[in-house]
Parts: structure tokens; sequence; C-alpha cells
């Protein structure tokens, strides 16, 4: 938008009749602008800001370590639920492996069966029973699975 | 199972064509910026076998401070490569034991796990005590180094500690011209004391 | 199969424009914002021309850089160069996917997302360095190395502070640390920290008074005096992307996110988001008012201040934290929150 599209008044022949439009200060001049240094001395002294801030810091570790402290509690319960019923879910979960590794041997059977003295479903470990191992050798979340 | 074996083998083998770059780069800033991303991609790598926290701290401390501190030294130094392209081939016979041993090494054992049926795995145990608890990553590492292990922890702080003074014992010397900066002595400064009205 | 790839495939897509097209609208008006509140600092109007109260200048901007032409310096290395900008802005954009935005509202639910943004953000370091060494000149190379260094020495302190708030929330992922400030806001307990951070974030965005490799482009050089156009606005949208992200850091971190300031059950009808809002806000206006206030650091001060100040400080202040939580029975086991 050109001045002379908005700023144009009716009959204008040429943009050179145009009024002339300054920018300046308003009538009286601007009011002084004050520059001198005006930093006040009142208010709180640093101690007093110290223990405020001292005050603030000890409320809020305060209500922290008791919101902690509950949560907790809260998790600790539930940590001894899940333990109590841990034989109960084991003795399931004992179950639905056992199927699974009936069928696992009913395969290795059937894989192996040409191999001379191969047992089916020997364990590795001579001198204790150890869990049978994760395949991909490093599950730790065994929830998700 | 197949798709994460084959997103990790290519993430590999970038990582490889990533490490060749770096040692047959011509400027060595192309040399630390293939040494990058091959951080990058090993970080990939270990995300890929879920384990978050050291992917991060792999590119924390490798791509954020490490490779940073080569690319200072290789920009600041304007390190020049000696262009020795006719002697490279004294290296083949070398090279070639070593990489046939990495090699034989691992063809042996990637074939036999592309070709397991997936309906036959070994049936996952689920161990219900272990499951209770169960952790992330790193809470894992965290409980482990600051309960059990807390002298491995102290150990690895007192050597970087021997790195950091050992570094600046090595490189510092009292100039003779230079004004050593006291802030606190300019902080306690007082404009009253300081200025003077000479008329 | 195909159908749900599909539907997923478009989520996808319409949550990540849900994420960046009101970040690039706030970064836009915030280049506005800052203009306008230094003006009004300094006495005198902003941008008021353009739009109505100035309000389209961003724009205008926008296509004056999109419209230059961009100059490729004669023997600078091409593919770095035009990379480096390019990097900064993917990096600026890419650390909001762990943002929680309210309850459950976020793109990436990261258990580790508090290291995730910190890793992201010693990755952004690179735009810097590279952009300072590719443009094949003495003043950018300089400008680039300085301000690299002084990232990388700012972002110790904030992750010895980060490590603080860890402590007191017991887990990296930020909805659950925002959880666990239900009963405090961490402005409390961490207040000294929060000046130390929100100091050591001044200085990691390169913002005043720590802006020396910046404000050299003002007057000769600095990182970015060889990019003109897109270059050039894709630094500037970076910075101002990381200024937002930093902000939103921070009011996550300590000053609760998205949490009411009361329980009253009045503000249940305010989204959540409107407090995350005016607490970034806050921030932003902080950045701003600082940097019209404050003459700048040179550069020794400004290393001195990172290396021998805000770190032992942060460091102490650790002890301090972990040793008051300890007293108190107050560290968290890990697990769920509550």
């Amino acid at each position: 938008m050109t001045d002379a599209f908005l700023r144009a008044p009716r009959g204008l022949r040429s943009v050179t009749d145009l009024p002339v439009s300054q920018d300046g200060p308003p009538p009286g001049g601007f009011p002084s602008v004050r520059y001198a240094r005006r930093i006040p001395n009142t208010g709180p002294s640093g101690a007093v800001v110290f223990g405020l801030v001292l005050l603030g810091m000890g409320y809020g570790f305060h209500k922290t370590a008791q919101y902690n402290k509950r949560g907790n509690k809260l998790k600790e319960e539930i940590y001894n639920t899940r333990m109590a019923l841990a034989p109960y879910l084991q003795a399931e979960a004992d179950r639905v492996f056992v199927q699974r590794q009936a069928k696992f041997h009913a395969w290795e059977a059937e894989v192996m069966k040409d191999v001379p003295g191969w047992e089916v479903g020997k364990s590795v470990y001579n001198t204790r029973w150890m869990p049978p191992a994760d395949p991909t050798g490093h599950r730790r979340n065994f929830l998700k699975y | 199972m197949l798709f994460q074996q084959s997103i990790l083998c290519f993430i590999a083998g970038l990582a490889c064509g990533a490490g060749f770059l770096v040692i047959s780069s011509k400027s060595p800033v192309h040399s630390v910026l293939s040494l990058i991303f091959s951080f990058v991609l090993c970080s990939f790598v270990l995300l890929t076998l879920e384990i978050d926290i050291l992917a991060l701290i792999f590119l924390i401390v490798y791509v954020g401070a490490i490779a940073i501190l080569f690319l200072f030294v290789v920009m600041i130094l304007n390190v020049k490569v000696a262009e020795a392209r006719a002697n490279l081939f004294q290296y083949f016979p070398l090279g070639f034991f070593l990489l046939s041993l990495l090699y034989f090494d691992l063809g042996l054992l990637m074939p036999a796990s592309f070709s397991v049926d997936v309906a036959h795995f070994i049936p996952f145990y689920l161990e219900w005590p272990k499951a209770v608890l169960s952790f992330g990553c790193l809470e894992s590492i965290g409980f482990l180094l600051y309960t059990y292990f807390p002298f491995y922890l102290i150990g690895a702080g007192l050597l970087l500690l021997l790195a950091i003074v050992g570094a600046i014992l090595l490189t510092l010397h009292r100039g003779v011209g230079v004004h050593r900066q006291e802030v606190s002595f300019q902080n306690r400064r007082d404009w009253v004391e300081v200025l003077h009205m000479v008329q | 199969m195909f159908y749900r790839i599909v539907v997923r495939f478009f989520f996808f897509l319409f949550q990540s424009l849900g994420l960046i097209v009101p970040l690039l609208l706030a970064v836009a008006f915030l280049t506005l914002a800052e203009r306008k509140v230094i003006a009004s600092i300094q006495r005198r109007k902003g941008p008021n021309v353009v739009g109505f109260f100035g309000i389209l200048q961003p724009l205008c901007d926008g296509l004056k850089l999109l419209i230059k032409e961009p100059v490729l310096p004669n023997s600078a290395n091409l593919v770095i160069f035009i990379g480096a900008p390019i990097l900064t802005f993917i990096l600026a954009l890419l650390a909001w996917a762990c943002i929680p935005f309210g309850e459950g509202v976020v793109f990436a639910d990261l258990d580790l997302g508090a290291l995730y943004l910190f890793a992201v953000s010693s990755f952004g370091v690179y735009g810097v360095l590279l952009a300072g060494w590719s443009s094949n000149s003495k003043y950018a190379f300089l400008g680039g190395l300085r301000s690299a260094a002084q990232i990388i020495s700012y972002e110790v302190s904030m992750g010895l502070i980060l490590i603080n708030v860890f402590l007191c929330s017991g887990s990296l992922n930020l909805s659950k640390i925002v959880i666990s400030q239900q009963s405090c806001w961490y402005l409390f307990p961490l207040f000294p920290l929060l000046v130390i951070f929100y100091i050591s974030c001044l200085a990691e965005t390169n913002r005043a008074p720590f802006d020396l490799p910046e404000a050299e482009a003002e007057l000769v050089a600095g990182y970015n005096v060889e990019y003109s156009s897109i270059g050039f606005a894709l630094f500037f949208l970076g910075e101002y992307a990381n200024m937002i992200l930093i902000s939103v850091l921070c009011s996550l971190l300590f000053l609760g996110g998205w949490l009411a300031p009361f329980n009253l059950p009045f503000f249940y009808w305010v989204p959540s988001s409107f407090w995350l809002g005016v607490k970034t806000c806050f921030f932003l206006y902080l950045f701003i008012w600082v940097r019209a206030a404050f003459p700048r650091y040179r550069y020794d001060q400004l290393m001195r201040l990172g290396w021998k100040a805000f770190l032992p400080l942060s460091l102490g202040f650790t002890l301090l934290t972990s040793g008051l939580l300890l007293s108190q029975g107050g560290l968290t086991f890990p697990g769920f929150c509550f």
C-alpha cells in the first residue's frame, strides 16, 4: 500500500501534490525522560532474604520427603502383595511351562531321532537345578512378556 | 523377531561402513564425522537390545563430549593426513588374518540363529519372584553400583580426578604479563570510594 | 493388516503435526514478542506497522528470508555447510517428543525422558561447530568454537542440577517428575538450583548476557555470518525453538509443569496445558527481560562462571539434597509413582 493510495485526498492529480506528512514530536514537545539513578535502598536486608529462602527450602524438603515416604509405603505394600501371591502365580506359570516344554521335547526328539546317545531334555547342569535359560539372553522386564 | 534381527544387521552394517569411512576419508574432519555417525549407530544397536540407558549414555558421553573433543583438536590443529596411498597394501596380510578370525567367529554363530524355526523356541520360563520387582535398566545399574559395588564407582571417580588434575597440571603455566582477574575484588569495588569529583 | 498400518501412519502424522505446527507458530510469535518487549523496556514501540499491532511481522520476516538468494561461499564444504542448520533445526524439533503437556498427553512417554533431552542438547553443539568450521572463514570458525565451548561448559552444571531433581522425584520420566511435584513444587526445596539452572539455560542457548559468540554476528563475525536466507532462518528458528524447549523444561522440572498452583475444584475446568503455557511464558519473558537489562559477559568471565562457580555449587547442592532427603527417609525406591 503506497502513500499515494492510503493518504491521497479525492481528486489528487499527481503524487507530488500529496500533503507533507512528517513524523515529529507532539505539540508542546515530549515529556522529559528521567535518566537519574534511583536505586532504592529499602526492603529486606540480605540476611532476611537468606533466612526466607532457607525457610522455603526447609518447607520444600519436608514436603518432598513426606511425599516420597508415603509413596515408598504404598510401593512396599504392592511389592508385599505381589510377593505373597508369587507362589500361586508361579504354580500356574509352571503348569503352562510344563505343557510347552513337553511339546518342545517332542520336537527335539523328532529332530534328534537319528543321533545315537542323545537324551531328550537332559539338563546341562550336573550339580543343581537351574531355571531354563532365556533364548534371547537378556530379558529384564519379565512382566512385559 | 526376524524384523528385529534384520534391523540390527542393517544398522550394524551401516556402522561397519561408517568405520571404514573413518579410516579411509581424505579429510580428518570427515573422519571424525564418520566416527560420530558410527557412535550414533552403535547407540541404535544398543536400543535394539533394549539397553536404553547405555544408548543415551553413548549419545551424551561419546557423541556429546568425546567426539567434540576430537573435532576441536582436528579443526583447530589443522591436522593434515599423510597421503601414503601406495604403502597401504603392506598391511593386507595382517588385516586379512584378523578379519578372517572375526568372520569365522561370527560366521559360525549367525547362520544358526537365522535358521531356527520360530515356533520351536525353548519356552520362556517366567520366574515370579524375579518379576515382582521389575526394574528398568537404569534402576538396575544404580541399585547394584551404589550398594553392592561402590568401589567401582569410587575407582572410576578417582580415575576421572586423576585425568582432570593431570590435564590441568600439564597445561598450567603462570604467564608473566597476564593480569589475573580477581572477581571478588572487582565485585567489592564501590563507586563511592573509587570516583572522586575533581573540581 | 494393511489397514492397521495405514491408520497407524496417519495417527503418527497427525500427532507429529499437532506438535510441530503449534511449535513453529510459537517460535514465529516469540520473535515478535521479543522485539515488542525489548522495545517496551527501551521506551519505544516495537514493530507495529505490518499487521494489527505488528502481528504479521514474523510472517513478513519469514517471507523475506525465504525469497532471499542463498549465498554459498566458494571454498566452503557444501554438504556440511547446508547440513549444519538442518541438523540444528531437526534437533530442536526432535527434543519435543518427550515433553508432557498434561497427564498422559505426550508423544513418547520415555522412561528416560529427561536424559533423552540432555542427549539431544548435547548433540546440538554440532550444528554450531560444523556451521562455524564449514563457512571457511576464520571469524565464523572462532565464533563457532567459542559458542561450542560455552555450551558444553554449561551443560555440565545443568546435568548436575538435573540429578538433584531426579533425587527428589525418583524417576527420569518427565510425567512422573511433574506428578511427584503434587505436594510441593521443586521451586521450594531447590530454589537456588532453579536460579543456577535458569542462568545455565541462558548460556546454553547463547542468549544474553552470554551471547558473545552470537553478538559478534551483529558486529563482525559469529558462527552464522556466512549464512543467508533459509540457512539463517533455520538457525534462527532452531534457536528460538531451543529457547521455548528449555523454558518448558524449567517449568516441568521446577515449577510443577501442568499442575495448577492450588488444588481448587474450580481449576478442574482449566486444561492442564494452560498452566504449562503460563509458566513457560513466564520463563520466556524472563529470557527477553534479561536480554534487555544486562550487559554482556566477556568470554573468560563466562567460562569462569560455568566451571568455577556453577559446577562446584551444583555439585555441593547434590550432596545437600541427598543428605537432607536421606535423613528424612525421603529417597524413593524404584518402581511406580504415586
